[in-house]
């Protein structure tokens, strides 16, 4: 895993640096001060990390035990000084954003994408409290997550002397895996392993540390000072639980009597990074694999035998094994069969058989069960279900297209059909790579568009937006920190190190984290953001109360980039959407520079009577899949 | 996959997708199985009515694979539309209940989640307050 983070962002905004001068020529004409990134942030980027060696303070002993266990990145706002200055020592790469809750959403972001445990983090009371949406949207993501929090000291406790006190644990209760106020400054290295065991082991959620000032303060001459403090291997085990051999048997019988067996490949197997055994399994026996989860790419979408563009034969399957399905969803939630057996594989036996009635379980890490189970089942082939999924895929296409059609007659303005189509060309059938750009499928009704469009062909591909928590807003967030990946090259993004993401949210949800356009120009973190502007929230409103719906009409996010350091292009026809888009992903592969491109629709689009097809329904799971 | 099943007489009552409550009757006499007020406030002559008699007819479409394909000479399937809520029925041709339990519970899964669902997310919220987002 490299993570020359200084560099990148030297190179990067030394290049950046005229571009954007030149690009704020409305700036310019004004004679205000141009945008420019002050020479402190590559200063500070360039200056060389330093471990720190005993004597050592609390914030310190917690900043070596994260580098120690590979702590990926921290997203943060200022506030819990000494914690993030000291994780900054270490030379974890840092971010600085704008709102803690945009920068949790980064956090959250970049884990999802790469796999590996990121932090967030902002100051007691205000800083912590703005994480709040996102840590549940994390939590409900089922993110190895790590929040902190400065706090008050303990020997303040309830007096409200100075400001921000706040108890911060019972606010995270129900949305964390485990949380901790450090009370007991000997202990800090221990709690720090607490937090990495729970992280790193079985189903994974936020873990949430606050750190009173006497936690972080705290001084030790030596190690001897710390009631516990041993390395990783001693604290925590890398063991996975592995399968009854005698419930794969069982499986394997299910899978070679059906005639169309289907894996929906979900969360549990991007964390266990199972996808070669996934594919080793579904190949040996044509079993189809249908992907749900927060993150797209398992299993490639241009394989003979994904399902995951074929939403019509998910009732065909007739044995289906759910792997690592942690948001599970009820019976109705899934389009499948009442007839189809069902089995279930995950970690933790607590979880199976909730929600929807399972014939077999399984306990066990998900990949040394798809291992196992590619070692015990049988070679077959399934021409004629092979053929079903093909068709089903095809009919898909087919609808889409006619979708895209419809979309293109609507010349005033911009059709999320148009948006979709003309990114899934840009993305797949144009110059670069299919497997190259990462998007963050974010947005609400757009999301119902785009979704059909976007396609994933390897792990990491696609981030599923807010997920389960459905929260509207953290989408600039969750791309600045998908970029952020991107950028450094961390776990499958590797070999597209370097490359623009793209993401996609709507013009409610860029009011949550817009800001962070700022953020992304100051790193020069290159982010193609397209905004669906349809004036509305979402959902629409009638009689007296429609006025509580509405925003103004033809909003320029594009100018709020602009005035940010970012770009903006401003799309109201359909065909401009195509030159726009390409026009802003070349910029941010050249200069990386982040641009929104504000997507001016209808609210009228979501009506089908007026503009069919109208706000869509999704099938689930798939590509579409956004609740599991 | 059913809770809260209960049997009174010949009708069977259960909870079943979201956990919408469901009511399938028996008649022994004209051997009919009937999901009883399976969707209310549908219009008659709506475009929602239109599409879905069509989408039911599908299930008898030659070119629909075989194990998605209602047999007519075992299952016929009969839409009926009371004062705004739509009924289905299906006439078992056959001596084989088994096959028309099984198939008319497919029929109504993919009406729900193939049908209403994707294609009226809006009445589904409307009318079984099933969340939009």
């Amino acid at each position: 895993m490299k993570k020359s983070r200084r560099d990148f962002l030297n190179r990067s905004i030394a290049t950046a640096a005229g571009a954007l001068g030149a690009s704020n020529t409305a700036a310019a004409a004004t004679s205000a001060p141009a945008i420019r990134v002050p020479e402190a942030i590559p200063a500070a980027l360039r200056s060389p990390a330093k471990a720190a060696t005993f004597p050592m303070r609390g914030a310190q002993v917690f900043a070596r035990a994260c580098k120690e266990e590979g702590l990926a990145a921290l997203f943060c706002c200022p506030g819990n000084y000494d914690v993030i200055n000291a994780i900054a020592e270490e030379g974890i790469p840092c971010f600085g954003g704008r709102t803690e809750g945009s920068m949790c959403a980064a956090a959250d972001g970049f884990i999802r994408v790469t796999g590996e445990v990121a932090a967030c983090s902002g100051t007691e009371g205000p800083g912590f409290t703005n994480m709040i949406m996102n840590i549940a949207a994390a939590n409900a993501a089922r993110t190895p997550l790590l929040v902190l929090a400065s706090n008050k000291r303990v020997s303040e406790d309830d007096s409200e002397m100075g400001i921000q006190t706040a108890y911060q644990q019972p606010t995270t209760e129900g949305m964390r895996k485990y949380g901790k106020r450090l009370i007991d400054p000997n202990r800090v290295y221990e709690y720090a392993a607490y937090a990495f065991r729970q992280l790193k082991t079985g189903v994974p959620r936020p873990v949430h540390l606050d750190f009173p000032a006497e936690i972080s303060a705290a001084r030790y001459k030596d190690a001897g000072e710390l009631r516990y403090f041993h390395e990783k291997a001693r604290y925590r085990t890398d063991a996975r639980p592995h399968p009854d051999p005698k419930r794969i048997r069982v499986l394997a019988d299910m899978i070679a009597k059906a005639e169309r067996p289907m894996i929906v490949a979900s969360t549990g197997v991007f964390y266990s990074r199972a996808w070669d055994p996934l594919k080793a399994l579904a190949e040996k026996a044509d079993i189809a694999v249908v992907e749900s989860g927060v993150s797209r790419g398992n299993f490639s979408d241009g394989h003979r035998l994904s399902a995951s563009t074929a939403p019509g034969a998910l009732m065909s399957a007739d044995v289906v094994v759910l792997v690592g399905q942690y948001s599970m969803p009820n019976v109705g939630e899934y389009h499948f069969s009442p007839d189809a057996k069902i089995a279930r594989i995950d970690p933790d036996a607590a979880d199976i058989g909730r929600n929807m009635p399972v014939d077999l379980g399984i306990v066990s890490c998900e990949k040394a069960a798809l291992e196992a189970l590619a070692e015990a089942v049988q070679p077959a082939r399934r021409e004629p279900w092979v053929a079903e999924l093909a068709a089903e895929r095809k009919k898909f296409e087919d609808e889409n297209a006619d979708f895209y059609r419809t979309g293109l007659s609507y010349k005033d303005a911009v059709h999320p059909a148009v948006i979709a189509h003309d990114l899934g060309e840009f993305l797949y059938r144009g110059n670069l790579a299919k497997e190259q750009t990462t998007v963050v499928s974010g947005g609400y009704g757009i999301a119902r568009y785009t979704r059909r469009f976007l396609r994933a062909y390897r792990p990491g591909q696609i981030c599923n937006g807010a997920y389960q928590y459905g929260a509207i807003g953290p989408d600039c967030g969750y791309s600045f920190g998908v970029s952020a990946a991107v950028q450094l090259g961390i776990g499958p993004q590797q070999p597209y190190r370097g490359s623009p993401v793209i993401g996609i949210t709507g013009d409610a949800g860029f009011a949550y984290s817009g800001m962070e356009l700022e953020t992304m120009s100051k790193y020069r973190i290159p982010v193609v953001m397209i905004v669906y502007n349809n004036n509305a929230w979402g959902v629409q409103g009638s009689g007296r109360a429609s006025h509580m719906y509405l925003f103004q009409e033809n909003l320029r996010y594009d100018r709020i980039a602009e005035a940010l350091g970012a770009r903006g292009e401003y799309v109201t026809r359909p065909e401009d959407f195509l030159p726009a888009l390409k026009r802003s992903f070349a910029i941010a592969a050249k200069e990386k520079i982040s641009t929104v491109i504000n997507c001016q629709a209808r609210r009228e689009f979501w009506v089908r009577a007026q503009y069919p097809p109208g706000f869509l329904g999704k099938v689930e799971p798939g590509c579409m899949a956004y609740d599991h | 996959m059913f809770r809260s099943f209960s049997c009174i007489g010949s009708e069977f009552r259960f909870a079943w997708l979201w956990g919408l409550p469901f009511q399938l009757a028996f008649d022994r006499k004209s051997a009919t199985l009937e999901f009883r007020k399976l969707l209310p406030n549908v219009a008659a002559g709506s475009d929602l009515e239109v599409r879905l008699k069509a989408f039911v007819r599908g299930f008898h479409a030659p070119d629909r694979p075989a194990h998605r394909r209602l047999d007519p000479a075992r299952l016929a399937v009969h839409y009926f539309n009371r004062r705004g809520t739509a009924t289905l029925a299906f006439a078992v041709r056959d001596q084989d209940p088994g096959y028309a339990v099984q198939k008319a519970l497919q029929v109504v899964n993919e009406i729900f989640l193939g049908f209403l669902n994707l294609h009226y997310p809006e009445y589904m919220a409307a009318n079984f307050r099933l969340p939009q987002e």
